[in-house]
């Protein structure tokens, strides 16, 4: 019997063919820009100086706020509710408006799951049913070979 | 001994049990008990599709992962046909829909030429089923806790939410599809979005009565059915095994937890019905050509094709070459198949075919593929997403396949051919300009691999080494778990210190009702939290219709555009700016903001200017 079948043969000359034709044409048509945006966060800088420096630029009245504050959040009081020559007014606390934390699903404290509860479980379920699976007898369609 | 001659009892009962769970959905719904409502009603739905399943894959260990992955596909397609051909969508129009499924399926499994027959099945052993879907229990929990890692603690990151949760709430409001979006880009555009994830969270709103917030958690649903669904097509095509392994290592993979970091709700919901469309192939490839394939085929067609166009599109490219073998390997009986699917497409689709006609009149068409040229793929951005580990094994695990002698001969072999070229030839159809996010196609290459490794392990590997599957699965799990915090840090648009410096700005806006203009990353939240008129700066690249263009370059131009941009924010009345201070890492044009203004909130996540009195 031929080692060669249409079944076998049509996948790989498929992968063949897109193997080489995909490089010439793309290397002939490519025009990628030098910068490019991708959907992979790639490492990630130190939590808060990107921010930070970015703050320092265009809001230059909080340039003496620090990362820390940053983290926490800043709010500047509205000019109107200072007055010349009397002290400044107590930061406003805010809270946040119960439709708008609705809105972001913060509707209650969720626990996290532990990370070592949940791969115990799931490697426990995943051993016995693999267990059971390869100690049963095999039948076509089971993955033993015997292709339908 | 099995019987070949009488209607297998048990599929009637699967109808029956729809048509139970319909009415003790309304009579629960009856005392106002309705939270369970969308549930029952799911279940209905996936219950009502047993009897019309194809033989091949009725057995426990498929039928079961299949319940569920079925109700998405008849119930997203239900449901955006019933919308889309002007009925108004109510909880009343949804209950009667799904019970006319179920008391539909019920009849029509009764009549003798349609009801299936014993002995028609596989016929694996009943422990390997027992025991495959113990494993299965496990690979979902290892999902749940890898998802959890990056989308468990509310707010979730991203910022796709809020403008699903946006269209959400419009259908829930004004019972259609068609609407205007009164808040995205000063308003009076169309909801561009894919109807099929937004139709069944208002279908879910208006059964339950609860509010659009606990759907911001509804995306580990669809990701978790299509862990179910990867699952299927390993296990339809080369046994329970192949399922397992193709399934655990989808699940682990970095790429899940990638796209649930940004919120993928379109992408993961058409990643449900993807691996059943491929499914189809393979089955028509391996010579399975029944009527019940070719309903299949048609039913998953039209829900992925609601789903994400994007995913649709992937799916074309890689059936166009496995249907041709399929022909040429099964002749006419495959076009009299190819034509039955066709039909049941086209029956099942006619609301997202209504709905995506309409879409294109109101929205402009899709932008030109210019937008996307910085989009295009990169393997090592890929290859981070879908590992070394499955990158290579899965290269090595498809030539097993094509030269081992008890599979080169398996035609569904052309099923992993088809699923790694679409991808490729669509990576790269900006060679002749057709517009698509080009970066995404590597993605949907872990699709093959992981089922090339499946496929290998059940078939090549000897049964007593089956365990050995396990560390890849671990290997990749590991790395998942590592990047998880990463990737959420990276999206964590959403906190609670920035929530409470939009409900500040909530407060000083007040009545006011001109627009708010935002950069890139707050562009979708910032309609959605606030309920107020905005303006998004976002780049072509992120913009699917043209009707987005213009209102997003005026955007731009107020925010990067110097003296002319304050001119024009001063013009438009515009007073306050929302930007992320790390959204520069998002952007490819990576202007500095020239707006000018007075602080009001500054984190590290959200600066919101306030331009009243700023310089000129």
């Amino acid at each position: 019997m031929s080692r060669f079948t249409p079944t076998t043969v049509v996948p790989v000359a498929l992968l063949v063919a897109v193997a080489l034709a995909i490089p010439g044409t793309v290397a002939a048509k490519d025009s990628m820009p030098e910068r490019a945006v991708y959907t992979d966060p790639g490492p990630v800088p130190p939590p808060d100086t990107v921010a930070k420096a970015f703050v320092d630029r265009n809001a230059p009245s909080l340039r003496g706020v620090t990362t820390e504050q940053l983290a926490r959040g800043v709010v500047v009081a509205e000019p109107e509710r200072t007055t010349p020559g009397r002290p400044r007014p107590p930061r406003p606390k805010v809270p946040v408006e119960p439709t708008l934390l609705e809105r972001a699903g913060v509707t209650s404290d969720r626990t996290p799951i532990d990370p070592l509860v949940g791969v115990v479980v799931a490697a426990f379920l995943v051993a016995f049913g693999v267990v059971i699976l390869v100690s049963a007898p095999q039948r076509p369609g089971d993955g033993s070979g015997a292709l339908p | 001994m099995q019987s070949s001659a009488k209607p297998a009892a048990t599929l009637s009962l699967a109808s029956l049990a729809a048509v139970v769970l319909v009415a003790l959905e309304a009579g629960l719904a009856a005392i106002g008990r309705t939270a369970g409502s969308p549930a029952l009603l799911l279940a209905a739905c996936g219950l009502a599709l047993v009897p019309f399943l194809p033989a091949e894959v009725r057995r426990p260990a498929i039928v079961v992962p299949l319940v569920p992955v079925g109700a998405v596909l008849v119930s997203a397609v239900g449901v955006v046909t019933v919308a889309s051909l002007g009925i108004p969508l109510t909880a009343t129009s949804v209950r009667a829909l799904v019970a006319a499924l179920a008391v539909g399926s019920l009849v029509l499994s009764a009549l003798p030429r349609l009801a299936p027959r014993r002995g028609d099945g596989p016929g694996g052993s009943p422990w390997v089923d027992a025991g495959a879907l113990l494993a299965l229990g496990g690979i979902l929990v290892l999902a749940i806790t890898l998802y959890d890692k990056v989308i468990g603690a509310p707010p979730v990151p991203g910022e796709d939410w809020g403008h699903y949760l946006m269209y959400t709430q419009a259908i829930a409001e004004h019972h259609s599809l068609q609407l205007e979006n009164p808040n995205w880009m000063g308003g009076g555009l169309a909801f561009a979005q894919d109807p099929g994830a937004p139709s069944l969270y208002a279908a879910f709103l208006l059964l339950s009565g609860l509010s659009s917030g606990v759907l911001v958690h509804g995306i580990v649903l669809f990701a978790l059915l299509g862990v179910l669904s990867m699952y299927v097509l390993g296990a339809a095509l080369w046994g329970p095994r192949a399922g397992l392994v193709a399934s655990a290592l989808w699940a682990a993979l970095p790429a899940g937890i990638n796209v649930l970091s940004w919120h993928g709700l379109a992408t993961a919901i058409a990643l449900v019905s993807f691996p059943i469309v491929a499914l189809c192939a393979g089955a028509a490839l391996r010579g399975w050509l029944d009527w019940r394939w070719a309903l299949l085929l048609g039913l998953s067609g039209a829900a992925l094709l609601g789903a994400h166009r994007l995913t649709a599109l992937v799916a074309v490219a890689a059936l166009v070459p496995m249907l041709v073998v399929a022909v040429v390997l099964r002749g006419t009986r495959a076009l009299r198949f190819l034509a039955a699917s066709a039909a049941f497409g086209l029956a099942f689709g006619l609301g997202v075919i209504v709905h995506i006609l309409w879409l294109r009149d109101r929205s402009g068409g899709v932008v030109d593929h210019a937008a996307f040229l910085i989009r295009k793929l990169q393997w090592n951005y890929s290859l981070n997403d879908i590992t070394r580990y499955v990158g290579v094994l899965g290269v090595l695990a498809a030539l097993a396949l094509v030269v081992h002698p008890r599979t080169r001969r398996d035609p569904a072999l052309v099923v992993i051919a088809g699923l790694v070229v679409g991808p490729l030839l669509l990576a790269y159809a900006w060679v002749v300009h057709l517009p698509l996010d080009y970066v995404r196609m590597g993605y949907y290459v872990a699709i093959p691999l992981v089922l090339a490794i499946g496929a290998a392990a059940a078939e090549v590997l000897p049964v007593r080494l089956f365990a050995v599957a396990a560390i890849p699965v671990v290997l990749v799990a590991m790395t998942a778990h590592d990047v998880a915090p990463r990737f959420r840090a990276y999206y964590q648009i959403a906190t609670p210190v920035s929530l409470r410096g939009l409900s500040e700005l909530d407060r000083r806006a007040g009545r006011s009702t001109e627009p708010i203009v935002t950069d890139q990353c707050w562009a979708f939240l910032v309609p959605w939290l606030l309920q107020r008129r905005s303006l998004a700066a976002l780049e072509d690249w992120t913009i699917p219709f043209k009707q987005d263009l213009a209102p997003a370059r005026q955007a731009r131009r107020i925010l990067y555009g110097g003296k002319a941009g304050r001119a024009l924010a001063r013009r438009r009345g515009v007073r306050f700016v929302v930007v992320d201070p790390k959204c520069s890492s998002w952007s490819n044009l990576n202007l500095p903001l020239t707006v000018g203004g007075r602080p009001i909130f500054a984190s590290t996540r959200l600066l919101v200017l306030d331009l009243k009195g700023a310089q000129t």
